[in-house]
């Protein structure tokens, strides 16, 4: 119908496709040959936490556990702070105890210790510092002792006895250790040991040197290494890096290989950039049911091919990475759940083209990947190793998988009843405001609107839309109920494999039970005629409260009573979301009666039933037509 | 015209899965179809008893048992909560379970346990299907399903009364030839003085929970319990502090009560009990002495009675077999540089003279071994006296088969099932 309609939905796609391109090429930048090699230095394997990973992984991980984020900041003049990437960083604290006398020693200085607790404070004798809140080793490490003993003694208590005071020195404690770690080279191992599966720490290798009156050739070259670092030798630093990587070249590619992967995908963050570009396609979503409806939402749909590209891209080289099935902990699960989302909702735009499983996949998608950067700043490693008992690829792949799954139907199907409810509602609004307001109504009417008296949210919201909705809600809580029931009872058959009970009705299990519940109780109240399209909307609304119960909410009922970190915070976003979740269901139980009444009718919808039940055989054709 | 218009578009979508078990077609719920002949009284009890509306709220029930049943897990043992909430026929749940824990309110509310929910879920199934029992390609997925529903359900049944989980603990080099119910510690009275074989009185634990003096024949003396703790750990008394142990080894260690594990500990261990208890001579009541009994104390306590000598102490229940494990050694792998176990392997020696077997077996996780109608599960391992040692987890469930059996017909009923409603879809689509 728009002659510019395809030029400018390609041009639409093709940002979305520049920006990717651009973090792409961006994140494969190299070093300066005049500058330090940081990204070949960080790119070297080491190990740590049972697990071989480059070095830039390892300053990441610590920074974000530390800091919160991955770069370090240092102030360079009255409130002038400079940024400092995690690669620079790391070498200036792994070279802190090499750095000769006279050399400055910036590792000390960067501000990166957050302490917010007003008692740890006053037992640091630290000022308040708002707004950071971060305060550097030098400033901290004048009172260690006097934190030393409050550790001590706050670790006699039991876990879950302790005060938050406890709690927090226990956490600068952790960071601090994180820290000097490094600086005395403890960790990470960097040296692999024949015979044994543990690659010895710089430490280690001194300690044997000093006992042997002779180092490992790797050990002296590393720590050469950090000492032309601190001495500025720009050119035997290179030189070093190069010699060293070339000796894990020959001896094992495939991990030089891995660990060149693993710092460029470090460098890309792409689930960040997959959620920034989500939010976009949600507006555009949102932006097509106001007008330019066919430009918009194939713009939206192919940005969205685009990004769900990117990040099923990411997902498989974690799992080359980490050698697993893609779910293996919390954080992965919400990885995994926001492209499961993505995808099913891309499958469903195809199959109906009106823009609302994009709103929801983009809007699920995003939020999903946001709930996972939340947990990396708790969990350190995202690709963690795992206990003996969950240590089987094929329980993983199989059960893990599908409880996942099942969570992805669940939060579609609650996420588009949400979409439902609100599109209700918005129609009823207008109605409202055209009924009672004349001017309202002729502006509503007026070609030029592109709002619409049928509603602000979607113009296409008439029968024809509601009836598609209802039936991709049906179809979705059927596939919730078969992959959470399959899944739980895997999870079942796999707890009889390894300790030979079926259910033991513990919190995680039970999570499980309460979706497959949920899902039969929907499926029932429709079979039985208890419920219609809206009665599903509202009960799949619910929904997302009882998966994001067994989601999340399971987790955090070990968690005490002083508890603190983003579970802390988890437990009020879980209540603020049910509460949300509350509120949307109550909107869509107002009587029906009473919408309808509130809604006057208008041209564009047919008003006989005859109409709206032939609209129904044929959705893709009763969309279609209303846009026309 | 939204009311009108909505209405009309709903009969298409309702009818298409009403292949699903219903008393009467599901638009218009009400009144039944008119051309049927009378039905018989029977048949009408039945179709009440088989409404959709009773199955929702069977539901809607399960649903808050299953969410309070796992917030109890916080202030209470996972098995306890388990035979409150879900092994039971009513449950009296606290009002501060009810209102989330977010309030310390006193007092409690019956609610239907598990097993009244089921059984009412069961007979509601059951009726559903009696009244409109047809087989047909159409239904036969629903039929597999609830085929299948209900063998699981009969197996949790099966399994919540007859399932008896106990463990076997072997130290490194050594033999065992018994299991523990370390959830059921006993105070065991031996008395060794007949050379050819020991001779044991054992007082259960619920008896001892309850307390009090306990007298019995088969005692050589009276016990009175001052304290019995579920859970304790064991430290040094100090020298002036109150003592509550006047004889034995409780003059130098003293128990402290611990919390009972609950069921949301991310680390499930055994609880320990510990019990202070006076004996006392039968019929004068002149006590021998307070002692401290715990499973903490590898020794038993020695008292002497009229000349004889007998060993008492508080273990877990035992339950000897006619074979023997040797446990020739333990691998235990942990990933480099951290303390997450990588592998447990018990490598065992297994001998049984009655049937002959005399082999060597691996047991180790998710690689558990069946034999003598029991299941042995690695576990988990500990140090004995320096010594490394192996906890196996024996399991014996006559209803073992089920959830597997349930498992399959389920998978292939929903198989049938939404595989045809989707075909049916896409034929839709395709038209």
């Amino acid at each position: 119908m728009h002659k510019t309609a395809h030029w400018a939905q390609w041009v639409i796609v093709a940002l979305f496709g520049l920006y990717l391109g651009a973090q792409f090429i961006n994140a494969a930048g190299g070093d300066s040959d005049r500058d330090f090699h940081y990204r070949l230095f960080a790119s070297l394997p080491v190990q740590e936490n049972g697990r071989v990973k480059p070095l830039d992984t390892v300053a990441r991980t610590r920074l974000m556990l530390i800091n919160h984020k991955q770069t370090a900041k240092v102030e360079v003049g009255r409130d002038d702070w400079k940024t400092v990437p995690a690669d620079k960083w790391l070498l200036d604290v792994m070279s802190l105890t090499v750095a000769a006398n006279g050399n400055p020693r910036p590792a000390v200085e960067y501000k990166i210790f957050r302490v917010e607790n007003e008692e740890v404070l006053g037992l640091l004798h630290l000022e308040p510092r708002p707004g950071s809140w971060r305060y550097s080793y030098a400033e901290i490490g004048k009172r260690t002792k006097e934190l030393t003993d409050e550790a001590l003694k706050a670790d006699e208590v039991e876990p879950r006895d302790r005060t938050l005071f406890q709690n927090k020195v226990l956490e600068l404690m952790g960071h601090l250790r994180m820290f000097t770690e490094l600086a005395k080279l403890e960790a990470p191992g960097v040296i692999p040991a024949e015979g044994t599966n543990k690659w010895a720490s710089l430490a280690d290798a001194e300690r044997v040197g000093q006992a042997h009156g002779k180092m490992h050739p790797l050990a002296e070259l590393f720590l050469g290494m950090l000492e032309d670092y601190s001495n500025g030798n720009v050119k035997g630093f290179n030189e070093g890096v190069k010699t060293y990587r070339a000796v894990f070249e020959k001896k094992m590619p495939d991990v030089v290989s891995a660990a060149d992967t693993e710092v460029y995908v470090n460098e890309l963050a792409p689930f960040y950039h997959c959620s920034v570009l989500y939010a976009f396609v949600f507006v555009l979503a949102c932006v097509s049911w106001l007008g330019w409806f066919d430009t918009l939402n194939r713009a939206a749909f192919w940005s969205m091919v685009l990004i769900v590209a990117v990040h099923t891209w990411a997902l498989l080289i974690r799992i080359y990475l980490q050698g697993r099935p893609p779910v293996t902990n919390l954080y992965s699960s919400a990885i995994f759940i926001g492209w499961g989302c993505a995808v099913t909702c891309l499958v469903f735009e195809g199959f109906y083209r009106n823009s609302i499983a994009l709103a929801v996949g983009s809007a699920t998608g995003g939020l999903s990947l946001l709930i996972a950067h939340f947990l990396s700043l708790d969990s350190g490693d995202t690709m963690e190793m795992m206990q003996a008992v969950l240590d089987t690829n094929f329980w993983l792949a199989t059960h893990v998988t599908c409880v996942t799954l099942g969570y992805t139907a669940t939060f579609v199907a609650g996420f588009m009843g949400v979409t439902y409810v609100l599109a209700m509602a918005s129609s009823a609004a207008m109605g409202l405001l055209a009924r009672w307001h004349v001017g309202a109504r002729a502006f509503l009417e007026s070609p030029e609107s592109k709002i619409g008296v049928r509603g602000f949210f979607t113009r296409f919201f008439d029968t024809d839309a509601a009836s598609v909705m209802g039936r991709m809600l049906y179809g979705i809580v059927c596939f919730g109920m078969f992959l959470s029931f399959t899944g739980t009872v895997l999870g079942g058959l796999w707890a009889d494999v390894s300790w030979g009970r079926f259910w033991g009705w513990d919190p995680k299990e039970n999570g499980a039970l309460l979706i497959v519940i949920w899902c039969a109780l929907i499926l029932h109240a429709r079979w039985g005629g208890l419920v219609k399209q809206r009665g599903i909307a509202v009960l799949a609304v619910l929904g997302n409260i009882v998966t994001a119960w067994s989601w999340f909410g399971t987790n955090l009922l070990g968690v005490g009573l002083h508890a603190y970190g983003f579970m802390s915070g988890a437990m009020t976003w879980l209540i603020v979301f049910d509460v949300l979740m509350l509120v949307i269901a109550g909107i869509g139980l107002l009587p029906l009666r009473q919408w309808a009444k509130l809604t006057p009718q208008t041209q564009s919808v047919p008003a006989d039933p005859v109409m709206g039940a032939r609209a129904e055989s044929s959705p893709a054709a009763g969309v279609a037509r209303t846009i026309g | 015209m939204s009311k009108s218009a909505i209405k009309a578009g709903k009969p298409a979508a309702a009818s298409a899965p009403s292949t699903a078990i219903q008393k009467a077609p599901a638009v218009p719920p009400t009144p039944p179809r008119p051309a049927r002949a009378p039905r018989s009284a029977v048949v009408r009890v039945l179709e009440r008893v088989a409404d959709l509306r009773i199955t929702v709220t069977l539901f809607a029930l399960s649903l808050f048992l299953v969410f309070y049943g796992t917030l109890a897990q916080v202030d209470k043992g996972i098995w306890i909560v388990v035979g409150e909430y879900f092994r039971s026929a009513v449950v009296w749940i606290p009002l501060k379970i009810v209102f989330f824990r977010a309030a310390e309110v006193p007092g409690a509310i019956p609610f239907p346990g598990g097993w009244l929910l089921g059984g009412l879920l069961l007979v509601n199934l059951l009726a559903a299907h009696i009244v409109s029992f047809k087989l047909s390609w159409k239904r036969s997925g629903i039929l597999l399903i609830h085929a299948g529903i209900v063998i699981m359900m009969f197996g949790e049944l099966v399994t919540g009364l007859f399932a008896v989980e106990s463990h076997m603990s072997i130290l490194e080099g050594q033999s065992s030839n018994f299991l523990e119910r370390q959830d059921r510690p006993e105070l065991a009275v031996v008395d060794a003085s007949d050379v050819k074989q020991d001779h044991v009185t054992a007082i259960s634990t619920d008896r001892l929970r309850k307390g009090g003096l306990i007298q019995d024949t088969n005692l050589p003396f009276d016990v009175e319990v001052v304290h019995y703790w579920v859970n304790s750990r064991l430290v040094d008394t100090k020298p002036g502090a109150d003592n509550l142990a006047t004889r034995g080894q409780g003059l130098n260690l003293a128990a402290q009560e611990r919390p009972e594990g609950v069921g949301v500990d991310t680390e499930q261990k055994v609880d320990i009990a510990s019990m202070y208890a006076t004996l006392k001579r039968k019929g004068t009541g002149e006590s021998l002495g307070t002692y401290l009994f715990t499973p903490h104390l590898a020794q038993p306590e020695w008292v002497e009675v009229d000349g004889k000598w007998y060993q008492v102490s508080l273990r877990s229940q035992r339950n000897y077999k006619d074979y023997t494990f040797h446990l020739d050694k333990l691998n235990v792998e942990f990933y480099p540089g951290t303390q997450k176990p990588k592998d447990y392997s018990s490598f065992i020696h297994l001998t049984d003279p009655a049937q002959k077997e005399d082999r060597d077996v691996r047991i180790y996780m998710n690689h558990p071994l069946t034999y003598a109608g029991a299941t042995f599960y690695q576990i988990g391992v500990h140090q004995e006296r320096g010594v490394p040692a192996t906890t196996l987890q024996v399991v014996r469930n006559p209803g073992w088969m089920m959830p597997y059996l349930s498992c399959l017909l389920v998978a292939c009923g929903m198989l049938v099932h939404f595989g045809q409603n989707l075909a049916r879809f896409l034929e839709r689509r395709a038209a």
